[in-house]
């Protein structure tokens, strides 16, 4: 059978990207635990990424709450603002802007930081030291990035929650207490639970593809550009692709 | 290692904060849904939940008191509503409180209403029932309002009907345009208010005259007020009836005595028939009296000659002074 080259080729990175998972759940469990690296690679990815994710997520509060006001008025149910600005945030703008922001910053730099490890031989001088390279550089970045993404989501809700705030507040006046009332009122366990979950799965993929991207990296300082893009690329395709799965998944599970 | 330390008390910072606005959150939520709170069990039953579900809002006077935990279909017309109340709330809501079923404003979610019921009753306890109150159903408001509709259209059909006939009717329009019949009925109209002027007068004069009758002291009011008056008249009757047949009695004789006359006139005998029947002696009474008649007057002038007398001069010129005194006093 044959298939075109283009299919034929992402079907090859379909499979290496799995075969990559595979490994990764293969050696996280194995013992010697890169802790310092991986506490570093946290530090890194979740710590210095706040101040964009929060700018970012206080705009989007913001925008998203002057967006709505117009509608709202319309239909007559102003007062229902903080209401359906906190359902819109907590349950989809934070996760996946937060994502997206996170592919950008995070994505990104792990396919460029493996990628010129790879072209200048450093995995491989690794290996020849003794020490796993997978080990060390994928486990901790793709585990950082697991656990530091929904950290940052929440972090990133809870500022757009202000933002949104100060976006009631410019056309009418709310107190802060009647603002959150009104917000948590009407959020339940199933609009923040799995959010909060899918969250996992998005710092999942973004740091499988960064690092994927990066140990696979061609020769060449255009192969470490080409690799830093894809992974940025494909883990905002993957936020995405892992979004749609996931409302599905809810939605069976009657969560929606 | 300073460095990395300052590094890792950030992170931990990062962390701990993402997670503490996790867990409040969580427990805002929870709060909401009386998750974390002390709280009772109670049941109602409705025909119909309207839309009702797990989670939404009980309310006690419009205060927040609860949620419902369970919708169920019980049979076929039943549906059991579990509701848990707040353990703080049930201490003031009593046993006859009923439960209805409303929204949040117009179109907002549904909540289950209690409000008090009439009397006193003890507060409510875990596991109790609590009575609904049948809310107006929007269905059976327009169904009813359906049945109004055809009636509407019954009416109008009839409606069109009477107006048809009444453009066909050429008496009706003959009547309405008749402008004599306008001025007759004026003149009707004008005399039937001269008539009700008189009658206000001819009620202001009785009045009046009532007014008198009763503050004057007359004939006509000692006859309808003056109760000593009744009994005498009472009295004058019974007597006049007494004389009545007394008179008839009476009459009864007088018949019987002009009877018995006539009988004896028939008959030739008697006095009266000597006085009526006999014509001689007629005469002899008409001679009789004529010599009376001349005696008298003889008798007359021998009495003027007697008070003449001296023997009986002093009597009469006594009998005159006495009268002359008498009359001066």
């Amino acid at each position: 059978m044959t298939l075109p080259p283009n299919t034929k080729r992402f079907l090859e990175e379909a499979g290496a990207i799995a075969q990559f998972t595979g490994r990764f759940f293969r050696e996280v469990f194995r013992p010697r635990y890169e802790w310092s690296a991986f506490i570093q690679q946290c530090y890194m990815i979740g710590y210095k990424s706040l101040p964009l994710v929060g700018l970012t997520g206080f705009i989007m509060g913001l925008v998203l709450t002057m967006q709505l006001r117009p509608s709202l008025i319309d239909y007559g149910v102003e007062s229902e603002l903080p209401a359906m600005v906190g359902i819109a945030i907590v349950r989809e703008i934070g996760p996946v802007i937060t994502a997206l922001i996170f592919a950008g910053k995070i994505g990104s730099s792990i396919g460029a930081e493996l990628g010129s490890m790879k072209v200048t031989e450093q995995i491989d001088a690794m290996e020849v030291s003794g020490t796993n390279p997978f080990k060390y550089l994928v486990v901790t970045r793709v585990l950082a990035t697991t656990f530091m993404l929904p950290i940052l989501v929440l972090l990133g809700d809870a500022i757009s929650l202000y933002g949104a705030y100060l976006g009631v507040n410019i056309k009418a006046t709310t107190s802060f207490s009647l603002y959150y009332t009104q917000v948590f009122n009407n959020l339940s366990f199933s609009d923040v639970l799995p959010a909060f979950v899918k969250s996992f799965f998005f710092g999942f993929a973004i740091g499988i593809i960064g690092c994927f991207k990066g140990f696979h990296s061609s020769k060449g300082t255009e192969g470490v550009g080409r690799s830093a893009n894809s992974s940025v690329v494909l883990g905002s395709l993957m936020v995405f692709i892992i979004d749609l799965i996931a409302v599905q998944v809810t939605d069976i599970l009657g969560f929606n | 290692m300073q460095n990395k330390r300052t590094n890792l008390i950030k992170l931990g910072l990062f962390t701990l904060s993402g997670l503490l606005f996790l867990v409040l959150s969580l427990y805002l939520i929870g709060r909401n849904q009386q998750l974390f709170r002390a709280s009772i069990l109670v049941k109602t039953y409705f025909r119909h939940a309207g839309g009702l579900v797990p989670g939404n809002n009980v309310r006690y006077a419009g205060i927040q008191a609860g949620t419902v935990k369970s919708v169920k279909l019980i049979n076929d017309t039943t549906i059991q509503l579990e509701l848990l109340i707040d353990k703080e709330a049930s201490k003031h809501i009593l046993k006859n409180s009923l439960a209805s079923i409303g929204t949040e404003g117009l179109i907002g979610n549904r909540v289950v209403n209690l409000v008090p019921g009439d009397g006193p009753a003890e507060p409510i306890q875990e596991g109790d029932e609590i009575a609904t109150k049948k809310t107006i159903d929007t269905d059976a408001v327009l169904e009813t309002l359906s049945v109004t509709n055809q009636n509407a259209a019954i009416l109008s059909a009839e409606l069109v009907q009477t107006i048809t006939r009444f453009n066909n009717s050429s008496a009706v329009w003959k009547l309405l345009e008749d402008s004599s019949l306008a001025v007759s009925i004026k003149a009707s109209l004008s005399n039937i208010e001269q008539a009700s002027v008189s009658t206000k007068q001819l009620t202001a004069e009785l009045n009046q005259v009532i007014h008198d009758l009763k503050q004057e002291r007359g004939l006509v009011q000692h006859l309808i007020y003056d109760t000593v008056m009744s009994g005498q008249l009472e009295r004058t009757l019974a007597q006049l009836e007494q004389t009545s047949q007394q008179t008839v009695t009476m009459t009864q004789k007088v018949n019987d005595l002009i009877t018995g006359v006539q009988n004896e006139i028939k008959e030739g005998k008697g006095p009266a028939n000597a006085i009526l029947s006999d014509t001689s002696m007629t005469g002899s009474l008409h001679r009789s009296l004529s010599n009376i008649e001349k005696s008298t007057a003889t008798f007359n002038e021998n009495m003027t000659a007697l008070q003449h007398n001296f023997l009986f001069r002093g009597y009469f010129r006594k009998k005159e002074k006495k009268n002359a005194k008498e009359k001066s006093n």
